[in-house]
């Protein structure tokens, strides 16, 4: 297993795909630093301060403008491509393995489950890296640039100020811990979201369509929830900051059902036997 | 290998250098932090202007609200609110002739959940405003609305018994008040 897992993490990350995508996220980042915090540091904060002890309530901080709580237009951005994204380094590479019959070469030599959880273990985190790295470098940029700002529940801090949404109380008593957490849902997420494509790989017969299989039920299921309830999907629910302790469930249970399609899949496919010669 | 350990080098320096400029930056930066102040019920709490004490503090239901002070909320169901009821004293210590407190920026806290002054019902138990002259003390009763939809479902099972705290100031000294 750990030799085959090596071998698909070095396809997953070592490829140029990979690298063209932590570019464009970080040009988003780059962006949402010219954009909002560059314009907060020279004229917004500067402005904030000469009203200390009058009008101003506070004063924003690093956690203010990161890129996962701030609502800027490079989020609204960040959150509606990163399933595209996660794909395209990986997302597709079950489907080429399996349509050029290049996984024959790796089951002649290699236990077939440890090549089909191979492909599921890096389809998984190649999606968690790629979804996770903007908030991440957000974070550290913010931290180099602003002090972390100490803030009450009063003070409207976006949807944090509500005991509805969950860790709110942690974001107000340790919001670096907080932040961790975040990031770390979201890479389990977009991970998970990433892991679609492993179902449509042995369903559609394009290898572009099976990468934006991911995108496409991300984006399908929120426009279908809004016809037919109130029930948080991906799309809104990946907003980690937004989630209500009274979804929790739902959410949970459309994350088992994410996961739990390919890994039936790949159980499925590790114990057929099939001439692969 | 050398190349390793050259990569290896340059991720700690930078590492290093951002753990120092993160310390600094933090160690400096006043205006980002908040000074808590709290302060127990019926404890006087000096303001630069005003001093003030919180004579009681209780949770009605919509019913007695409406008994007590005939304050009612035709938009929202009796058993989805109750309210919050602050009897607050206050003296003007300051220099002008009249003042008034600035009861609007006042919050009502509980763990992470806040709300503001409800200002209607406020405005109807203060007929006579909030106006204060120098060295007098004036009492006035502050309304805050506790509403099911602000509340988990957990917190809205516990609403009458849970902690709250009177937010008199907000930035950058915090005054809060355990009620």
């Amino acid at each position: 297993m750990g030799k085959q897992l090596k071998i698909e993490l070095q396809r997953g990350f070592k490829n140029k795909k990979f690298v063209i995508v932590l570019a464009i996220e970080f040009v988003v980042v780059l962006i949402h630093l010219f954009h909002i915090i560059f314009p907060a540091i020279t004229t917004g904060i500067p402005f904030l301060k000469q009203y200390v002890g009058t009008k101003t309530d506070f004063i924003p901080g690093a956690m203010y403008y990161w890129i996962g709580l701030n609502n800027s237009m490079e989020r609204t951005i960040l959150f509606a491509i990163l399933p595209i994204l996660g794909a395209i380094p990986y997302g597709s590479s079950l489907f080429s393995d399996y349509s050029s019959k290049y996984q024959n070469h790796f089951m002649v030599r290699e236990n077939r489950k440890n090549y089909f959880f191979s492909k599921l273990i890096t389809m998984f985190i190649n999606g968690g890296v790629i979804g996770s790295f903007p908030f991440l470098l957000s974070l550290y940029v913010n931290l180099l640039l602003l002090p972390v700002e100490q803030t009450l529940t009063v003070q409207g801090y976006f949807s944090l100020c509500n005991e509805r949404i969950i860790f709110s109380g942690l974001f107000f008593s340790h919001p670096i811990i907080y932040c961790f957490i975040y990031i770390l849902f979201v890479f389990i997420g977009f991970g998970f979201i990433n892991c679609i494509c492993y179902v449509f790989s042995y369903i559609l017969s394009n290898a572009a369509v099976v990468m934006i299989s991911a995108f496409v039920i991300y984006f399908s299921s929120l426009v279908i929830m809004e016809f037919i309830g109130s029930i948080p999907v991906a799309w809104q629910f990946m907003r980690f900051n937004q989630i209500k302790k009274d979804d929790v469930v739902y959410i949970l249970l459309q994350l088992a059902l994410m996961i739990l399609l390919p890994v039936l899949i790949a159980i499925y496919k590790s114990g057929k036997r099939v001439d692969v010669l | 290998m050398k190349r390793n350990c050259i990569v290896y080098f340059i991720i700690g320096v930078i590492a290093i250098l951002s753990v120092i400029r993160i310390i600094t930056i933090n160690s400096t930066a006043n205006e980002y932090k908040l000074r808590k102040e709290n302060y127990a019920s019926a404890e006087q709490i000096d303001t630069t202007d005003f001093t003030y004490i919180v004579k009681r503090f209780r949770i009605l239901d919509a019913s007695q609200m409406e008994t007590e002070y005939s304050v009612s909320d035709n938009n929202i169901a009796d058993d989805e609110i109750y309210y919050a009821i602050v009897d607050l004293e206050y003296t003007y210590t300051g220099s002008e002739a009249i003042a008034s407190p600035d009861i609007i920026e006042m919050d009502l806290m509980s763990d992470t959940w806040s709300n503001g002054v409800n200002m209607q019902a406020t405005s109807q138990l203060n007929k006579s405003g909030f106006s204060v002259e120098r060295d007098k003390s004036v009492s006035s009763t502050i309304v805050f609305n506790l509403r099911k939809d602000t509340f988990s479902k957990s917190g809205w099972k516990d609403v009458c018994n849970r902690g709250y705290q009177l937010v008199i100031m907000k930035y950058p000294n915090a005054i809060i008040i355990d009620l």
